[in-house]
């Protein structure tokens, strides 16, 4: 009888100890697809800004098209920075958030390098 | 009384201080079995991710590039910038099909997978084409 009862009890054990991983392996591949999914959003958001800054030319208007390319609420950081030989460097900064409610958070970035027109860009406006 | 017992336990299946240690054995085993495929899934998640992320960046790469070969082409056709352009994206310039109102460009960049020493190649396509 106590043999029998000390088996079961160290079956259960064993199992028991196995599911502490099983469920934070199991969170951490939701916080891979959920900073996946972000960076895919940062990179989009990236290539949308390129684009504008490559047909527009504007700096200001790039980094619009950047930030309308994120869902609204989410906080976003863009910059737009020209590079030396007629290019344009778009990056995107987003805080993931790994898991919903937890406050663990991993910043995403994301960059596009897109060319400008050369010549005379057309009238800076707003700046 | 106790020569009856044995009969009546083998009827029965097994004996009585046999399950728990075949319990015991196979919870071993089963948790064992259980955290190969559990890690085995975590990585494949993060293959996976990687995969997603490379490809849209690719996608970036091709996008633009393309973009810059039509922006090129006001000089004259050709890939113009296109080349540079899918390197500052991080990806290199396989094909142009690059005329003055439409290119179509190939790029192809890679990815390093987790089991460090895999490496797979993503290719992208975009085309870009000049309305005015």
């Amino acid at each position: 009888m106590w043999q029998r009862r000390g088996g079961r009890g160290s079956a259960t054990v064993e199992l028991a100890a196995a599911i502490p991983l099983l469920v934070a392996v199991t969170l951490a591949m939701v916080g891979v697809i959920v900073v996946a999914r972000d960076h895919v959003l940062a990179q989009g958001a990236a290539r949308e800004g390129a684009r504008e800054a490559a047909l527009s030319g504007d700096r200001t208007r790039a980094a619009a098209a950047a930030r309308a390319a994120v869902p609204p609420g989410r906080s976003v950081r863009v910059s737009v920075t020209p590079l030396p030989p007629g290019l344009v460097r778009v990056e995107v900064v987003l805080v993931a958030r790994v898991l919903p409610g937890a406050s663990a958070a991993v910043t995403v970035r994301a960059a596009a390098v897109a060319a400008v027109e050369p010549g005379p860009p057309p009238a800076p406006a707003g700046r | 009384m106790s020569t009856a017992a044995p009969p009546a336990r083998r009827g029965g299946g097994l004996p009585l201080s046999r399950p728990s240690r075949r319990q015991a054995g196979s919870a071993t085993l089963i948790a064992l079995a259980l955290s190969v495929f559990v890690l085995f899934a975590g990585v494949m998640a993060l293959d996976v991710g990687l995969l997603v992320v490379a490809r849209a960046r690719a996608q970036t790469a091709a996008d633009l590039a393309a973009l810059a070969a039509l922006t090129a082409a006001h000089a004259g056709p050709g890939p113009g910038g296109a080349g540079a352009v899918a390197t500052a994206n991080g990806a290199e310039l396989l094909a142009c099909s690059c005329g003055a109102t439409e290119a179509v460009v190939t790029v192809r960049s890679r990815v390093s997978m987790l089991p460090a020493g895999l490496a797979l190649s993503v290719t992208a396509r975009a085309r870009a084409v000049c309305q005015a």
